[in-house]
């Protein structure tokens, strides 16, 4: 019997863990965390919850549209063959190094590719508005107006 | 540290990891028990390698939502896995490890051969691992495994006497009018389940670790099965809350942080036997 009191306060305890999930504090209330004009910053987390966090913005990007948002990781470019399009990106590996996540970026003002750009593979920290955008009937991702920090960031 | 810890928590997605971890590393260690004492420890490997089979041929076929078929399978394996040794050529260990290696075979082959996906090696490593999958799930996710693992720590509570007999003296409690296979059948739907959650956590590869590990640490320090019960529940519950606060805070892989943990406090609890002069 008093095993079976043990499970049921068990049982309670967890369910009242995921009510208290209903009205937990929001993610972008706590501004004296931030960096000045950053609604996220992702730069100073660890690996783990950067990546899941650019994962979830990936699946939900309705919660962060417009919002300005500071993340590090590292440079690569994708060159489109077909429309000699690039698309920047500052890239995210999750902890066991076998995923990860891309998040496009536009640098602010004209930089021109390849000079202002390091090699692929460069440390970088960018802070910017999420947006989304659509290109042939697909919905894309990606930071505008960003500020563009090149190399490890302390 | 506290303000680092409340930084974390201010994400939604790792409020849900921990709620949701928790809660499958406690039904893990609760059916951990009698497994391990049933001789079946290696049961949760071999579902596991199921699962991931199953995982593959739903990615393949464009399931919406795959656990519709990943469960049901993992199930059927379950029940076919529990029966072998009444009544069958192919005895227990060496069942086990025929359906373990041919399904993560078969598994890999058909992803290889058929994947649509842009990121095979990625797919491939996140189901084994787990990768980050704890800390990705959706809302729709959370509330599903939430659901599935109350229902197995109720299930638990519910036939708890029953569920001891069988473990025990399968003959005795057949004797004494327990429905032995009913309540086989259920142990096997209840592993099935657990090890479908748990993949979210540890991944299919460390699986065995959520179940054997909490059971043997109980094991070293109590002897009755209701300390060894309650004992691997809570050790389950801390080991995996320590594991995935050290995974997050300081950017390690979940499943195997977690682990680690479970191994640490093995040792811990040898010692501690040890101490007591005990085993």
């Amino acid at each position: 019997m008093n095993l079976k009191k043990r499970m049921v306060m068990l049982l309670l305890l967890a369910l009242c863990a995921l009510a208290a999930e209903a009205s937990a504090f929001s993610l972008f209330g706590k501004p004296e965390e931030k960096a000045e004009g950053v609604d996220l910053d992702l730069s100073k987390l660890s690996g783990t919850v950067v990546y899941s966090q650019v994962y979830n913005m990936m699946v939900t990007p309705e919660d962060f549209i417009g919002k300005t948002i500071r993340v590090a990781g590292y440079f690569d470019v994708y060159e489109d063959a077909e429309t000699g399009n690039n698309y920047f990106a500052c890239i995210i590996p999750d902890a066991t190094a076998c995923c990860a996540q891309g998040l496009e970026f536009l640098w602010a003002d004209e930089h021109p590719y390849p000079d202002d750009y390091p090699e692929p593979g460069c440390d970088m920290t960018m802070t910017g508005r999420f947006e989304t955008y659509e290109e042939d009937g697909m919905e894309y991702m990606r930071l505008a107006d960003a500020q563009v920090e090149w190399g490890e960031i302390d | 540290m506290i303000g680092t810890l409340a930084t974390y928590l201010a994400f939604p997605f790792v409020r849900y990891a921990l709620v949701v971890g928790v809660l499958i590393a406690l039904c893990s260690s609760l059916l951990g028990v009698t497994l391990v004492l049933k001789r079946f420890s290696f049961i949760g490997d071999g579902l596991s390698h199921v699962a991931f089979g199953a995982l593959a041929i739903a990615g393949i076929l464009n399931l919406t939502d795959d656990m519709l078929f990943v469960l049901p399978v993992t199930v059927l394996a379950a029940v076919l896995l529990l029966r072998t040794g009444q009544n069958t050529k192919i005895k227990g260990d060496a069942a086990i490890a025929m359906i373990s290696v041919s399904a993560l075979a078969i598994g890999y082959l058909l992803m290889n051969l058929f994947s649509t996906s842009t990121n095979l090696s990625g797919d491939v490593c996140s189901t084994l691992f787990g990768s980050t999958s704890i800390l990705t799930l959706t809302k729709g996710e959370v509330w599903l495994c939430a659901v599935l693992s109350l229902s197995v720590v109720a299930l638990f509570v519910l036939f708890y006497n029953r569920l001891f007999a069988v473990t025990f003296d399968e003959d005795f409690a057949r004797a004494s009018g327990t429905r032995v296979e009913a309540y086989n059948l259920l142990i096997a739907v209840v592993i099935a389940v657990i090890i479908v959650l748990a993949m979210n956590l540890v991944g299919s590869l460390l699986i065995s670790a959520l179940i054997i590990f909490p059971a043997m640490s109980a094991m070293r320090v109590f002897s009755s099965f209701k300390a060894v019960t309650v004992f691997s529940g809570v050790l389950s519950v801390v080991s995996a809350l320590l594991g995935m606060l050290i995974s997050i805070i300081y950017g390690t892989p979940v499943g195997a942080t977690i682990v680690a943990v479970d191994l640490a406090a093995f040792l811990l609890c040898c010692i501690a036997a040890r101490a007591k002069g005990g085993k």
